[in-house]
């Protein structure tokens, strides 16, 4: 059962993520985009940040490192998904915006399939093609 | 069409974020790895918001504020929940499903905010459960 722990992570993640958009739609009624994402970010810093503490680990190790780069790669497409999406959403509406966003999901597992080998199987491409439907219909 | 290039980009980065992710957690702790990228996002945004004059400080304290700082800390249990996830398990089952939050983004919106419920939203909740469930049991 231990394996199957990054589906309670999965469920989780897509649980409590589910809750940001609502309240940052609230908050930018009178907040810009940009400023409420820093805010937010902001935040997770000082949360993961204690998540380290609790957990002994110190990420000085890290910044010389093999993967040093692909860190700052990490933050780097972070911030271009992220400004560039809200930008969309200004410029655009959000029936045309959201689904064609939601497309990330196809880009995330093609990747997964091809570059990590991980299975390809007829329930999967179900489950992905679904989670894409699910974003069409809710948005349109 | 002028938010075009822009959603491309968006969908494209965003999309690239999930593989990498799983490829830097097999040797960086995951909340490392959030921490320190965390960290280059705000460095960088703060260059955007210098660059196109917008101060962040004066939205520091006003009462909407507060939503902010509450979605923050949703937002840590999330993202840190997803590095955990893409750490452990194949990006083609993670990425699906955790997605699904634009999905229980709406539901809330609906149950909260007063937004509509369409025969089509219903739909696409539909469709977000069976998409949890098939990508849960794909492997």
């Amino acid at each position: 059962m231990m394996a199957r722990a990054y589906l309670k992570f999965s469920i989780l993640a897509f649980v409590t993520y589910s809750l940001v958009a609502p309240l940052l739609k609230v908050a930018m009624e009178t907040i810009p985009s940009t400023p409420a994402v820093f805010f937010s970010n902001f935040v997770l810093l000082v949360v993961v940040g204690g998540v380290l503490v609790y957990r002994g680990e110190s990420p000085v190790p890290y910044l010389r490192h093999r993967y040093t780069l692909h860190i700052v790669g990490l933050g780097v497409l972070l911030t271009v998904g992220l400004l560039t999406y809200y930008r969309a959403l200004e410029l655009g509406p959000v029936s045309i915006v959201v689904p064609i966003y939601g497309l990330f999901i196809v880009v995330s597992s093609v990747i997964g399939i091809v570059a990590f080998d991980e299975t390809l199987t007829a329930r999967k491409i179900a489950g992905i093609f679904f989670s894409v439907l699910a974003i069409v219909l809710v948005s349109i | 069409m002028e938010y075009l290039p822009w959603v491309i980009v968006a969908l494209v980065s965003y999309g690239m974020l999930a593989p990498l992710t799983s490829q830097v957690t097999q040797e960086v702790p995951p909340a490392v790895a959030l921490f320190l990228a965390t960290a280059v996002f705000l460095v960088l945004t703060l260059g955007v918001m210098a660059a196109t004059g917008t101060n962040p400080l004066s939205y520091v304290f006003l009462p909407s504020a507060g939503y902010v700082y509450v979605g923050g800390a949703f937002l840590a249990i999330g993202i840190l929940s997803y590095y955990f996830a893409l750490q452990r398990g194949p990006v083609s089952v993670v990425v699906p499903i955790y997605g699904m939050f634009i999905v229980g983004s709406s539901v809330i919106g609906i149950v909260v905010l007063d937004e509509t419920l369409t025969l089509t939203r219903v739909g696409g909740i539909g469709a977000a459960i069976a998409a949890v469930y098939l990508s849960s049991g794909a492997e």
